[in-house]
């Protein structure tokens, strides 16, 4: 039925540009990156630790930018450089056209169109009535619908996917690894049972409604409310609740800090017991755990729509999230650890025979399981509601 | 027949009928529930960032007063800008620093927050869409649309009073929200506008106006081409989404293929080697050539005087007194070698850093323009710049602090010959007093700028409702009402 719609063609042919597109932006953005890091790598005598970037950001792009800046260890502590998006403020302004976004806005989107009218549309062309002459139980009628038009959609959907990133695993300079697959197949879990969701929510209101336009209204405002407004709102609030000190004045505190303690060394005041770097490590912890609180206060607050759930578990699940930039510069900090008391030149920069940054980001970043499978759980509560009410309504349901 | 009563009755009727719509009752209550949570937490936000910046104030101060030394003196000294007086309705879209901080981290780049420039770029300019993808085709299906064109009225004059009546229909919940959002701006106290900012704001909210009059008539030009209400819903959701989301999000990412830019890290790295080590070995060796002279001339040990902590050169001073005059011109010698190495360097950077430069801006524009096609770049353009929080906001910043940054050095300058005609001994790394210093002082866009920058944007919106006005006339004219 579904397959013979002229809906159907529009939406795969829309589907498949826009995954097209997304992929070709982010493998060009990934070969990019991909180049810088190659210009950046450290030669001998620099204390810069660097991160490759990561295969798996093509797909979902995540934390990946700030994970991969280049880290300079000099003697005032760790310095970031800038990214290379910093120079043209449409980065910041819009954002980041990877799967992650198409999945959680475009095909959420696509989801509640495959389904508003699965029940209402029966009803107003009469069909259901004859089916319901039939002795078929209105259990089996309804998931034999659902489950129809899901694999209608879900299966173009899929393969689409698939071949793309079928086609990026071909290309030069991407190497995906048996972990980076096994976050794949587990984000295509995910992805179907997010779609799964909004689905459900179409098939709810097609259910309730009388009317298919009324219930393509009503999913759109639930789409609006649980894609844009809880995920955002949730934003604000955590960026406020956080009561941490801001980047700016953080930064200003370790300037002040270095600059006074060189200060009282040179005029012999107060006997030069403090150290810069001492002093830098406890800013910079100060700092990181308000981030930190802000962080696993965030994760919990998302847990207030599926699509912050989504928004989360993404970038986790191809390892460029929260948790492992969390990893990565622990890395880092060891590094630093590792080589901060080396002398240093005029430029601040540390120099002599160092220890290079090594860092093996299949070998040392893994995929934060716990969130993850709490996301997941998350995610089919979600599911469940919506699909338990659509079920309970029908069985009441009225074909006239 | 009277047209005007017509046309009249046309939008009054229009207007009936939307308002008695499910779609508004829930639209409108979703839109200023979500308005008034947002701009409720964006204006704590903005109370935090005042907080954190008087904060910031406060301990530079501090440590000015207690630290302050030429050698290090930018550290001390760098401008603090204030959070934007926009920030509880158009939120800075930046990352909070230009992510130099080895601590951020990128949490911000994941989710934006909500603030009412988004609830009017997506959220209200769905409902447009909402209230139009039937107007016409919605008519046709219950067969209304037959009656009413059997009479003597013109199809212009009825697709004129659709569009007018519902454009005025979305413009209601839209204006009920600015109303509401005004009101609670004025009755929090942090917030103090004057007559700029509320100018802003009415521009902001006339832009509004237009872009979503224009979303209204994608839906309407999409009511109008496809038969079915269930055809024109489908493909006018599909233009909101490449306008809205796909449009914008990409352009960058293709300005960026188009537009090569130089890695910032490498140039960052060259500069620092630049004015860094080079310029200290330019110092080290001129300054060692002088010094040397110096022996010659006055057969003394000039480099081991200088290295003699304050007290002690006092104390020689003081034992031979026609020291005074020779380190005193020594030191000015050095100090020119130090300003001309500084100058020199600084030009050679600053040639590397400026092709940089240009090349960003390039990528910018273009990215720019191509994000232009969507009308809801257009809107954040419009309104971010508006706002002093847009694409000028970074460069604007700049330059401040860099005229700053000049006054201060003169200031500096003019303080350390007055501490050194005070006091021989004086250097580099002793306390001087800056409890007069010149204060940074934030200086947003004015406000003719700021409009200035967007007529553009506000160009393309209009030019966008023409358009599209024009093609649902023709389409309706030749539209076939079986």
């Amino acid at each position: 039925m579904s397959l013979v719609q002229s809906r159907f063609i529009i939406i795969l042919i829309f589907v498949s540009v826009v995954i097209a597109t997304g992929f070709f932006s982010m493998y060009r953005d990934y070969i990019k990156r991909m180049e810088n890091y190659e210009i950046l790598t450290p030669g001998k005598e620099d204390a810069i630790a660097l991160i490759k970037p990561a295969s798996s950001s093509i797909l979902v792009k995540g934390v990946d930018e700030s994970i991969c800046r280049p880290f300079s260890i000099t003697f005032l502590g760790i310095d970031a450089g800038s990214g290379q998006q910093s120079i043209n403020w449409l980065f910041s302004l819009f954002q980041t056209p990877d799967l992650l976004f198409i999945i959680s806005t475009v095909l959420s989107l696509c989801a509640l169109f495959f389904s508003y009218d699965l029940v209402s549309r029966e009803r107003e062309e009469g069909t259901f009535k004859y089916i319901m002459a039939n002795s078929v139980s209105r259990t089996t009628v309804i998931t034999a619908k659902l489950l129809g038009a899901f694999i209608c959609f879900i299966v173009p959907v899929v393969i689409t996917m698939a071949i793309g990133i079928a086609i990026i695993a071909q290309m030069p300079q991407v190497l995906f690894t048996e972990t980076d697959y096994w976050g794949i197949f587990l984000l295509f879990s995910s992805t179907i049972i997010y779609l799964f969701i909004f689905f459900s929510i179409g098939l709810l209101m097609s259910v309730l409604m009388k009317r298919s336009v009324s219930s393509l209204i009503l999913s759109l405002f639930i789409w609006t409310v649980l894609v844009f407004v809880i995920p955002q709102l949730t934003q604000s609030i955590s960026k406020n609740l956080a009561g941490a000190p801001s980047v700016a004045q953080s930064e200003l505190k370790q300037n002040l800090s270095w600059a006074s303690i060189v200060f009282e060394r040179i005029n012999g005041i107060n006997g030069s017991q403090r150290d810069i770097q001492d002093e830098w490590e406890q800013l910079s912890m100060e700092f990181t755990r308000g981030q930190e609180e802000r962080c696993s206060r965030l994760s919990k607050s998302m847990f207030a729509s599926p699509t912050g759930i989504f928004t989360l578990l993404a970038p986790n699940l191809m390892r460029v999230g929260l948790s492992q930039e969390k990893s990565a510069k622990n890395a880092v900090w060891q590094y630093y650890k590792s080589v901060k008391s080396a002398p240093t030149n005029s430029d601040g920069m540390l120099v002599g025979n160092l220890p290079r940054f090594s860092f093996d980001r299949n070998q040392q970043v893994t995929i934060d399981s716990q969130s993850a499978s709490m996301a997941l759980i998350g995610l089919l509560l979600y599911l469940i509601v919506p699909l338990t009410l659509s079920f309970y309504f029908f069985s009441k349901y009225d074909f006239r | 027949m009277n047209y005007s009563r017509l046309i009249k009755e046309i939008v009054f009727k229009e207007i009936i009928t939307n308002l008695s719509n499910l779609r508004f009752a829930i639209g409108s209550l979703l839109i200023i529930l979500t308005s008034v949570v947002a701009v409720l937490i964006t204006s704590l936000n903005y109370q935090e960032e005042l907080n954190d910046y008087h904060q910031s104030l406060k301990s530079q101060d501090e440590a000015i007063a207690k630290y302050a030394h030429l050698n290090r003196i930018w550290s001390f000294v760098n401008p603090i800008v204030p959070p934007s007086d926009f920030s509880p309705i158009v939120q800075l879209r930046r990352a909070d620093s230009s992510d130099s901080m080895f601590e951020d981290n990128g949490i911000s780049s994941l989710i934006s927050t909500l603030d009412l420039i988004l609830i009017t770029g997506i959220l209200l300019s769905l409902l447009a869409i909402l209230f139009s993808y039937d107007s016409v085709s919605g008519e046709r299906e219950d067969g209304t649309l037959k009656l009413v064109l059997s009479n003597h009225l013109p199809r212009p004059l009825l697709l004129t009073g659709k569009w007018i009546g519902g454009t005025l229909t979305i413009w209601a919940p839209y204006l009920i929200m600015l109303f509401v959002v005004a009101i609670l701006l004025l009755m929090n106290p942090t917030i103090q506008w004057d007559e700029s900012h509320w100018l802003s704001f009415l521009l902001i909210g006339v832009a509004g106006l237009i872009y979503l009059s224009l979303f209204y008539l994608v839906g309407m030009l999409c009511s109008i081409l496809s038969r079915n209400s269930g055809t024109s819903i489908l493909i006018s959701l599909f233009i909101w989404v490449v306008f809205v989301l796909v449009i914008p999000n990409t352009s960058p990412f293709l300005a960026a293929q188009l537009i090569e830019v130089p890695s910032v890290f490498k140039i960052e790295k060259e500069t620092r080697r630049i004015t860094g080590i080079e310029r200290d070995n330019i110092i080290r060796s001129n300054s060692k050539a002088v010094i040397r002279q110096y022996d010659d001339r006055y057969n003394i040990h000039a480099e081991e005087i200088l290295r003699l902590s304050q007290e002690d050169q006092k104390r020689l001073i003081t034992q031979t007194p026609e020291l005074d005059g020779i380190i005193r011109k020594l030191r000015s010698e050095l100090n020119n070698i130090v300003t001309e190495a500084n100058k020199h360097q600084d030009k050679i950077a600053e040639s590397l850093s400026e092709n940089l430069r240009l090349r960003s801006i390039q990528q910018t524009k273009l990215s720019t323009q191509i994000a232009s096609l969507s009308p809801y770049a257009s809107f954040l353009f419009i309104t971010t710049n508006l706002s002093d929080n847009g694409l000028n906001k970074a460069g604007n910043e700049n330059r401040q602090s860099e005229a700053y940054t000049n006054i201060l050095s003169e200031y500096l300058q003019k303080k350390k010959e007055e501490a050194q005609k005070a006091d021989a001994t004086f250097n580099e790394n002793s306390y001087i007093d800056l409890k007069d210093k010149p204060r940074f002082i934030y200086q947003p866009e004015t406000i003719s700028d700021r409009i200035k920058n967007t007529t553009s944007y506000w160009g393309i919106l209009i030019i966008f409702n023409g358009v599209l006005l024009l093609v649902s006339f023709i389409a309706f004219n030749r539209y076939d009402i079986r």
